[in-house]
């Protein structure tokens, strides 16, 4: 395992917190989808604060405009259209194409196999494994996931315009599913009258366990990483506002 | 499913198959004399046949979503054979198509009759459609179900009503509803009177008439009058002081003495011309009947109709004298309307075989009218002519029955002559389809009547005991019609067309078990004196001797419930027949009055139990029930029992046996729940694209609940699952979850729980519009013509965008915006074109902002029918409910963030306040929550049928369920600790979580909020208008008026009266107090001042500065008040009635 510091807490404690411990931070494992870590010696505050980020505040790429121009395939098009620009445009959005053709009398299977990218940059969401980062396509078939399943008469001709919405708040589509917080536990009923350690009313908690889990769609590190920024961000947004703030008081010094 | 629309169905059928003919058999005769009298001319209709709907213009078969999506009527016609005859003779008959009248959907003669899942589909509807219903102007009407006294069953009752009838009367009656063959009813009340002989009151054409009962059985019985008292008094059936009862010896000789008072009475044919002669203006039959025929016809027409022979009505008679006699005497008891024992139902078949049948009654009088003013004219002797001018008649009036039959369908009034019933309004309901659930249990309800809706006593209202098995407990709804409006359990089957047995031959078989036919009774002998009767649908059969009744009832049981044998032969009793053996009580106790009742007929309950001595399935009838022993399961067996219940959940309705664990709920949660159940949207319909009702409700993604009950499954109603699962912590969280608010995740949301949208459509038929064929002048009888094809002008209004002109932006060439068009109001949505003008009309959306669906014209160019969907995500105020009455309203979205957590990293999607259980006490809800959560981790659904382990204590359910969760990790009883969303504290308490189906009601705020600051005011009252539509305002009443006044807030009030409402500065005179008096006098006027001009035209005073000057401060003169404006209209409107009103003004000092 390995141990790192925290940058924003230990630069906290440098600048703004002077009495703030020196948290310690410890991978306990990293998976595909998954990470694990553990947090020792900082506040509650703290490590609530990085899970609320890592839920809400890791920048995300969600499909947000899918437009289809034709539809003669037996699903709805049911597409919500909030978008304020005209139709597409290149600066928020990319074009995927779907145009495939049932010619045998077998059952074709359309997955997001077929749907090319004008950017090659951005691909469907379950052709990217992490551990496959920059392989080629031909291993990912297997994981794709089947659009429309056509007969003969089917012919499904679809253009899709997925729109990047870069921001927050993209809740529909997180990266992170549930941010884990919590001192791993059995989960076992202890029999009655036995009990895992003496309760102590007046103690604080002070180690927490993560367990970051990913859709897919950011690796678990990425999330980590990104909603540290984040945080990061608005620490020192806030350090910026609080120092103008004095500044203007000092100024401007409040008559009675 | 398709069962639960059983009763409608086959009563419909049974109208096509059979009733109809029936009808034309029992509509009479018309006829019109031609030649001068030399000659008569009668018209009949011979026979009455319904056909399949037709497309007018293609001559394919129609298909009902075609008259859905245009708004059409589904109707076949009804062709009628007229035969014509001149003094007897037939001359010619005639198939006339009489008229098109609504087909029930699914019915024999529906062109969706024997279509197959797959062929359903092909013809757009679900694959399960039940039918059931009719299409009415593209909306599906249902024909309410409608309790009735059971028919050919003589009822004692006890009205205190009785006694103001007249003279005599007491309070106790004999009533006989009589149910002839063609469902036509007629109702015989046999009154008793004090110290006088009872009086029959029968009935015709709706006019009531009293009959001494000594003339009725004079007039049916060709007997001697000893032999006539011999058949009054042929047994006292064991009740009361035993042999020869002296006072029912008394009552014979004096319901006989009547017949004393005159010669007249004589012999029966005397008393029949002396009845026919008192009738002759009353009764409708040719002047020149003899009065014998017109007493006969009397007779036939209103006393005991359901008896085919006189001597059956006469033995009848005798039989409902005895009763009356018994319960006057207190020897039998008195029987209750209100219990399910003496009723039936009126099924919808038989009510619109009664309707149209009444229908052509009155057009065949129509004809009689128009038949005699056209034969006057026709030339003598010419039979071509006579034959025209019927011919003529017929088609003058025969599109009365087209719109009286649709008008009876569309409005579910009726406005009938002959047809006793005790509502003439709201016999048609529309079936509202709101989910599967809703439009399913319209089969199954059945109403009271909306008579006892107005009566302030609850009896008729009551659950009775004999309702057990027939009758939902739980499925009523609360409020007005609570326990009026029943719904029928899901077991529950109804007699649609009779199954009679062979009268004569069954007669015979029972005879060789005891039976002592009617002939060989009437040697009065002392042992037939206990002898009970034996009524098969209301006719005498004979006598039984006690001792030998129990074997005869138990042999016809047995033949009953035995299986088909293997001869072709009908059954000599039928499965449906009701055997009902009442053997007489011992003294002191006024039970029942003894007999052995047998019914056949229809219209009957009947549900399944298990027969314990044959081991078979029987169907068993509410009446029967009552003298049966039937125990709940092996277990409670009984020495007595003679049955057993196939299934305790029987006793629950369809929608009722959905609730999942209902045994551990407060029962009136179960209530709630059969009402929530019917509000949910829910996934109706698999053909979705192809309906176009008004409004149609949609969960976006709705799924089967985890926890379900074996009805759900029997169903098929995942096919139309109506809810989610949500997983739900019981905490109180955020503060926004008090007064059952609940608070929903918005990442849950996000995701798409609950989301929804709402289908609605309108047609649009341009033919209806100002400058359209239609003509907007011409009133609903021109509009019927122009749409039976018959020479319809040209409509010069289309659909389309033509020539260069410019349209609105996005109307495309068709004349509408492309699918899928977002519409804000005041977009075009629609563009037409006339041809007369040349000028395009670009129609505005009004309505709430949505999208464009569909647009369907089924290719004709001036009809179109929209559909528009108005996307309703879960917002702040909308309504949801668990499936245990716990309806809520969400009052927050909260973001996943902030939302408690599990150790798990588990974020709940609802949050359920615990205030919600101590009082509602629904354990069957925490219960859900157990197995739910169970039922998540294994994967496999959960069976939550009531009473599965009942009595087994030592193995409760809920201890499987708590296995299940220890297994997987979990505690026992669905507890986890939980962090707070906002500070990552753990919560102090154990937090109650786990998975529940929620329903989401059909209630939403964006329908129903109401904002307005100004706007339209009433004309009269200068008031804010009601109504959400127009934007008007929300009523500030007295009530709300008194809490502001006892807080003080007196500007409140100030501003919510008068500012906001009709505040108005008016002049008064100080000097007369008269509002209305003073007038603007311009002459007098000076410029600038406000007040200047006005004067008193009642006593010359003036608002001048210089008569304020001559009198003096006391006096003010005309002064301006500010008051409501409603208050000067009540001033106008009590000086209209000569009612001064005098203000008293003081100046403010």
């Amino acid at each position: 395992s390995r141990v790192a510091q925290l940058c924003p807490a230990a630069e906290l404690a440098r600048c703004a917190m002077p009495y703030a411990n020196n948290p310690r931070l410890t991978i306990t494992g990293r998976e595909s989808d998954c990470i694990k870590f553990n947090i020792e010696n900082t506040d509650l505050s703290v490590a609530n604060a990085l899970r609320r980020v890592f839920i809400s505040e890791v920048p995300t790429l969600a499909i947000d405009w899918v437009k289809i121009e034709a539809n003669s395939s037996v699903l709805n098009d049911d597409s919500p259209r909030d978008c304020h620009c005209e139709e597409f445009c290149p600066e928020c959005s990319v074009e995927f194409t779907l145009n495939v053709r049932c010619a045998d009398d077998e059952i074709l299977n359309v997955t997001t196999e077929h749907l090319e990218s004008a950017e090659p940059k951005v691909r469907p969401v379950s052709s990217r494994r992490a551990d496959q980062e920059d392989d080629e396509a031909e291993k990912y078939k297997e994981h794709e996931e089947i659009l429309i399943q056509g007969a003969r008469e089917v012919e499904p001709d679809l253009r899709r315009g997925l729109r990047i919405r870069p921001g927050q708040r993209a809740a529909a589509h997180h990266p992170a599913r549930a941010g884990r917080l919590a001192q791993e536990r059995a989960q076992q009923q202890l029999p009655e009258g036995q009990y895992e350690a003496e309760f102590d009313r007046f103690g604080k908690p002070s180690q927490f366990f993560f367990t970051v889990e990913s859709c897919g769609s950011l690796q678990p590190q990425n999330i980590v990483m990104s909603g540290l920024a984040a945080l990061k961000k608005k620490l020192s947004d806030l350090q910026t506002a609080f120092t103008h703030e004095i500044s203007a008081a000092e100024r401007m010094p409040m008559h009675m | 499913m398709q069962d639960l629309s059983r009763p409608h169905l086959d009563s419909f059928n049974f109208v096509v198959q059979r009733g109809l003919s029936l009808a034309a058999r029992s509509l009479p005769t018309v006829y019109a004399d031609a030649h001068a009298g030399r000659s008569r001319v009668q018209v009949s209709i011979a026979s009455l046949e319904l056909k399949s709907p037709t497309d007018e213009l293609s001559q394919r078969p129609l298909l009902p979503s075609q008259c859905r999506r245009s708004g059409a009527t589904y109707t076949g016609g009804l062709v009628g054979r007229l035969e014509f005859r001149v003094n007897g003779q037939l001359v010619e008959s005639l198939d006339t198509r009489l008229g098109s009248v609504p087909i029930m959907v699914r019915s024999r003669v529906c062109s969706l009759f024997g279509k197959s899942g797959a062929e359903l589909v092909a013809a757009h509807e679900e694959h399960n459609e039940a039918g059931g219903y009719f299409i009415v102007n593209g909306n599906e009407r249902i024909i309410r179900m409608l309790i009735m006294p059971r028919r050919n069953y003589p009822i004692s009752v006890c009205r205190p009503s009785f006694v103001k009838k007249g003279k005599w009367f007491s309070d106790k009656a004999v009533i006989v509803r009589c149910v002839t063959d063609d469902e036509t009813a007629s109702v015989n009340i046999l009154h008793w009177r004090n110290g006088s002989d009872p009086v029959m009151a029968f009935t015709y054409e709706k006019e009531q008439f009293y009959a001494p009962v000594g003339l009725l059985l004079r007039a049916l019985f060709d007997g001697s009058p000893a032999e006539m008292y011999q058949a009054i008094v042929l047994s006292h059936t064991g009740i009361g002081s035993g042999s020869g009862d002296p006072s029912l010896l008394f009552m014979a000789k004096q319901a006989l003495l009547y017949l004393q008072s005159s010669d007249q009475f004589k012999t029966r044919q005397s008393v029949l011309k002396y009845i026919g002669h008192s009738f002759r203006q009353k009764l409708r039959v040719p002047a020149d009947a003899s009065d014998l025929d017109l007493g006969r016809h009397l007779m036939q027409r209103s006393v005991l109709t359901h008896c085919e022979s006189d001597a059956d009505k006469f033995y009848l008679l005798c039989l409902m004298l005895r009763k009356l006699h018994a319960s006057v005497r207190g020897l039998c008891a008195v029987e209750s309307n209100d219990s399910l024992m003496f009723q039936e139902l009126l099924l919808p078949g038989h009510l619109y075989l009664q309707v149209l049948r009444d229908i052509l009654y009155r057009w065949l009088l129509t004809l009689q009218r128009l038949m005699e003013k056209k034969l006057a004219k026709a030339q003598a002797g010419n039979q071509a002519a006579i034959s025209d001018a019927i011919k003529t008649a017929v088609g003058l009036c025969s599109h009365d029955i087209t719109a009286a039959m649709e008008n009876f369908m569309a409005t579910g009034n009726l406005n009938s002559q002959s047809l006793l019933l005790l509502q003439n309004t709201g016999l048609v309901v529309p079936g509202d389809n709101i989910n599967r659930l809703r439009f399913a249990a319209h089969f199954r309800a059945v109403h009271r009547g909306a008579f006892f809706t107005e009566m302030r006593t609850t009896a008729v209202r009551r659950l009775l005991p004999e309702t057990w098995g027939f009758i939902c407990p739980v499925h009523t709804p609360d409020g007005t019609p609570c326990g009026l409006l029943n719904h029928l359990t899901a077991a529950c089957l109804v007699v649609s067309s009779p199954e009679r047995p062979d009268r004569a031959s069954l007669t015979a078989e029972m005879c060789l078990r005891g039976l002592v036919p009617l002939n060989e009774a009437s040697a009065l002998s002392q042992d037939l004196q206990t002898c009970l009767p034996v009524l098969l649908d209301g006719v005498l059969c004979g006598l039984v001797p006690p001792r030998l009744a129990v074997g005869l009832a138990n042999w016809l049981r047995l033949q009953k419930t035995s299986p088909p044998s293997g001869s072709r032969r009908a059954r000599l009793v039928p499965r449906t027949l009701e055997v009902a053996l009442v053997t007489p009580r011992g003294a002191g106790s006024a039970g029942p009055y003894p007999g052995l009742y047998l019914f056949s007929d229809s219209a009957r309950l009947l549900r399944p139990v298990r027969n314990l001595v044959s081991n078979c399935l029987e169907y068993i009838g509410p009446y029967e029930q009552c003298f049966l022993g039937i125990a709940i399961d092996e277990k409670s067996l009984q020495p007595d029992s003679t049955h057993c219940e196939c299934d305790k959940n029987a006793i629950f309705s369809f929608v009722a046996g959905l609730t999942p664990f209902p045994d551990f709920n407060q029962s009136p949660r179960n209530i709630y729940q059969c009402q929530m159940g019917k509000q949910s949207m829910g996934h109706s319909y698999n053909s979705y694209r192809h309906r176009s009702d008004n409004k149609l409700y949609r969960l976006l993604c709705p799924q089967k609940p985890m926890v379900k009950t074996n009805t759900f499954d029997k169903y098929g109603m995942s096919d139309n699952a109506l809810g989610f699962n949500a997983i739900v912590a019981v905490v109180s969280y955020t503060g926004y979850d008090m007064e059952d608010a609940m608070v929903i995740n918005k990442a849950a949301y996000d995701r798409g729980l609950a989301d929804a949208c709402i289908y609605k459509s309108q047609v649009i038929d341009l033919t209806k519009l100002e400058g359209g064929g239609g003509g907007s002048g011409g009133g609903g009888r021109r509009q019927q013509q122009s749409s039976s094809g018959a020479a319809a002008p040209a409509c010069p209004l289309r659909f389309g965008v033509f020539g260069p002109e410019p349209a609105a932006s996005g109307i495309e060439a068709d004349g509408f915006p492309p699918i899928g068009t977002p519409l804000q109001p005041g977009d075009p949505v629609y563009c037409y074109y006339s041809d007369e003008t040349r000028h395009h009309t670009v129609v505005r959306y009004k309505g709430d902002p949505g999208y464009l669906e569909c647009v369907s014209t089924a290719g004709q160019p001036h009809r179109a029918t929209l559909t528009v969907r108005l996307p309703r995500r879960p917002d702040i105020g909308d309504k949801f409910s668990s499936r245990h009455g716990q309806k809520g309203v969400n009052s927050l979205l909260l973001p996943a963030e902030d939302m408690p957590f599990t150790p798990t990293g588990i974020v709940p999607d609802i949050i359920f306040n615990p205030h919600g259980f101590p009082s509602r006490m629904t354990v069957g809800m925490m219960l859900e929550f157990l197995a739910g959560k169970s039922a998540a981790l294994s994967g496999d659904c959960v069976d939550a049928t009531a009473f599965q382990r009942d009595g087994e204590i030592d193995a409760p359910l809920f201890e499987d369920y708590a296995d299940v969760l220890q297994r997987h990790g979990f505690d026992r009883w669905c507890t986890e600790p939980m962090y707070c969303g906002f500070t990552g504290r753990l919560l102090e308490a154990q937090i109650f979580v786990g998975m529940v189906y929620y329903q989401r009601l059909r209630h939403m705020v964006a329908d129903k909020f109401q904002v307005r600051s100004t706007g339209p005011i009433d004309n009269t009252f200068r008031q804010p208008a009601k109504g959400r539509k127009i934007g008007g305002g929300v009523r500030l009443g007295e009530m709300e008026r008194d809490s502001l006044i006892s807080h003080g807030a007196a500007y409140v009030i100030q501003d919510r009266l008068v500012d906001c409402s009709d505040g108005a500065f008016v002049r008064v005179c100080s000097a007369c107090g008269s509002l209305l008096a003073p007038m603007f006098a311009a002459a007098t006027a000076e410029a600038g001042a406000d007040d200047e001009g006005w004067v008193c035209s009642a006593c010359d005073e003036s608002s001048s500065r210089e008569q304020q000057q001559r009198d003096g401060a006391g006096s003010p003169g005309i002064v301006t008040v500010r008051v409501g404006h409603v208050w000067r209209y009540l001033c106008s409107e009590l000086a209209g009635q000569g009612i001064r009103v005098v203000m008293d003004v003081k100046s403010k000092q």
